[in-house]
């Protein structure tokens, strides 16, 4: 599917990235702002490259919920962005990168309607950072009912919804199937746009199935977690994963407990770095001390092919990664000091 | 009948993800109305306050919410809440104490 | 009752007598019934003094998988899968009676649901907001418990308020009220026996006179 001709312009996307890498903030600023109240925080941010979005809802919100939303909108604007400023193969896969915010916001709405939330709720709750823009989600919300908003979707080819899937969503207000489904279909997708031909796509294809490994292995480990049979563990797998195929993930399913499932870990290559993470669990037995060391070394192996080819889909990639980490840290100081998280706690959250 | 939750936006979060649709998060000086209006609301059947909430609100109030049965008032917190106090006073020895 | 408006006369004495044997019965009774829902209330308040230490417990736990899930997945993505959510706990409050007093029994729909029947997709949702998911419900479940406990509590206090006050009543005003009217008509009476036992003796003495004479 190629919407675009071309392989992309990437001298030029490349510079732009390079150019917006500089406004990252550096890791010494963390620190700095973990020694700061939340008024702090906010004002500082308003002095940063967040100071457009801290002042335009600094009407509506404050302390923790403004850096949220002020740095949640920064996401969405910057991912905007990148989309807009590259072109043809390039665009792509970005633009497939990025899809995993059409499904957030898609369900978001879903969610919110069926629930029965204001428009304005479910409009300050979306992150229009996917290839869906900010004013066809208006769209979507603003329409009366179900049926009108599912038929929307249903012609957005890329979702490929099914007539089953719209029906538990209408009739039932079921939305997990169609949940489920998104989430799948966009790794399907993603890994579908990226030629393994070329070496830097090989590595962003690599990188992309171990994402899919964590995200098999977080959904095996917390639904062992609470034993659920194994019958009903297998649809949720997505198949593609670098290192767990859906074979290895069906034995893991089958044979044993949460603990076979963490000593099979153990010789993984996405734990290499985070055996504190492994003993830690032992200690407090919190799942998602477990599933955050894993979303850690995803991104640590992000950092790795980042330069290995300077003009290429890599480095752009890395970007929309580090800009989510340094957004991500942000609130995790920002809420954690508000709901009076100790220091301790806050550091082992942060991404570095 | 449903249960309600009132409080701060932070108290009240988690209990929307139980599942709990009547949840009130309001602003301090909103609080004292909205428990109010819950307290005369029929479909609510338990009303979960913040206790250290219940702390600062108006002694008739509280005595008020401690003594209604429908709904009836559960502080949530980590304190022990108002409970005590009322057998204090129809006991007349604090029978509540924790060891 | 006024003790001057009694008419001493001896069916209102023997009326005062059964009166003070029923009260007394009553106070018994009473006395019986207030010892009885204390033992009631102590038996209650044992198990509503664990419950309010496990939602204190429950509550911490909540508040730091919630503050958790809150800084890493952000309050709107919280949000959002809350709205997902398709169970939703009901309550009903049926009653029923305990020694007199009508107490409620509470009962909730399910609360803790299975991670795959809660309402949002499993594979996009973060496992730290199942955790606070997990921790509200179970938090829930014992509000709900405590609802139940800490209203019969209520109502066992207020009826054993009020039965303590029907007791002392009894004790300290209706029963020696009704024995000083026992005792008023018991006098009375008894004057007037010596009256009439007197004015007796006045006629025979005067008969007996006529008929000497």
């Amino acid at each position: 599917m190629r919407l675009f001709g071309g392989k992309g312009n990437y001298a030029y996307a490349c510079a732009r990235v390079k150019a917006r890498k500089s406004f990252l903030l550096s890791k010494d600023t963390y620190s700095r702002m973990m020694v700061m109240d939340i008024h702090e925080i906010g004002r500082f941010l308003g002095e940063t490259q967040y100071r457009e979005e801290m002042s335009l809802y600094g009407g509506k919100y404050s302390g923790a919920s403004l850096v949220e939303v002020a740095v949640t909108r920064s996401l969405a604007s910057t991912y905007s962005d990148v989309l807009a400023f590259t072109t043809g193969h390039l665009r792509e896969m970005v633009g497939n990168y990025l899809r995993r915010w059409d499904t957030f916001n898609v369900k978001t709405i879903l969610r919110g309607k069926v629930s029965k939330a204001s428009n304005d709720e479910i409009i300050d709750t979306l992150v229009p950072a996917g290839a869906f823009s900010e004013e066809y989600l208006k769209t979507l919300v603003a329409m009366p009912s179900l049926q009108e908003i599912t038929d929307s979707l249903m012609k957005q080819p890329a979702l490929r919804l099914t007539l089953e899937m719209q029906r538990d969503v209408v009739e039932l207000g079921k939305l997990a199937p169609m949940e489920d489904h998104l989430d799948k279909m966009l790794y399907y997708d993603l890994l579908d746009v990226i030629e393994p031909t070329k070496n830097p796509e090989r590595l962003l294809r690599d990188f992309i199935r171990r994402e899919v490994d964590v995200t098999n292995l977080k959904v095996l480990l917390k639904l062992k977690a609470e034993r659920i049979p194994e019958d009903r563990i297998q649809r949720y797998l997505i198949p593609g994963g670098f290192e767990y195929g859906l074979d290895k993930l069906k034995t893991l399913a089958q044979g044993g407990d949460v603990s076979t499932i963490v000593a099979e870990l153990e010789k993984s290559s996405l734990f290499e770095e985070s055996r504190p993470a492994l003993e830690r669990y032992r200690a407090d037995a919190h799942m998602s001390t477990l599933t955050i060391a894993l979303d850690k070394s995803l991104i640590g192996q992000s950092e790795k092919f980042a330069h290995f080819y300077p003009l290429s889909v890599l480095p752009i990639v890395n970007y929309m990664i580090r800009k989510k980490v340094e957004v991500d840290n942000i609130r995790i100081i920002a809420r954690g000091k508000e709901s009076g998280l100790s220091s301790k706690v806050i550091e082992e959250l942060l991404v570095m | 009948m449903e249960i309600a939750v009132v409080g701060s936006e932070e108290f009240v979060v988690g209990f929307r993800l139980a599942g709990i649709r009547k949840v009130y998060g309001v602003e301090p000086d909103k609080l004292q109305e909205t428990i109010l209006q819950l307290l005369e609301e029929k479909s609510v059947g338990i009303l979960a306050v913040h206790s250290k909430d219940i702390e600062r609100l108006p002694q008739p109030l509280r005595d008020r919410m401690m003594a209604s049965v429908d709904p009836v008032v559960i502080p949530v917190g980590e304190e022990e809440g108002d409970m005590r106090d009322k057998i204090r006073r129809a006991m007349g020895i604090d029978l509540y104490k924790t060891k | 009752m006024a003790v001057r408006e009694i008419q001493p006369t001896r069916s209102e004495l023997l009326e005062t007598t059964r009166k003070i044997r029923l009260t007394k019965n009553g106070h018994k009774i009473l006395k019986l019934k207030r010892d009885g829902l204390i033992l009631e209330f102590f038996n209650i308040l044992d198990q509503a003094k664990n419950l309010r230490q496990e939602i204190a417990g429950l509550y911490k736990t909540a508040k730091e998988t919630i503050a958790i899930a809150s800084a890493v997945d952000g309050v709107i993505a919280v949000r959002s899968a809350a709205y997902a959510l398709t169970v939703h706990p009901e309550i009903q409050l049926r009653s029923r009676n305990l020694m007199g007093v009508v107490v409620p029994e509470i009962t909730s729909s399910r609360i803790v649901a299975p991670l795959d029947e809660r309402g949002y997709g499993i594979i996009g949702t973060s496992p730290r907001i199942d955790e606070a998911a997990d921790a509200y419900e179970k938090l829930v479940e014992t509000v709900v418990k405590a609802a139940e406990l800490e209203t019969t509590m209520k109502k066992l206090l207020e009826e054993i308020e009020r039965t303590k006050r029907r007791v002392n009543a009894l004790e300290f005003k209706v029963l020696p009220e009704l024995e000083e009217i026992e005792r008023f008509i018991r006098f009375r009476l008894e004057e007037l026996e010596r009256d009439n036992i007197f004015r007796l003796k006045r006629i025979k003495n005067k008969t007996a006179a006529k008929t000497e004479a």
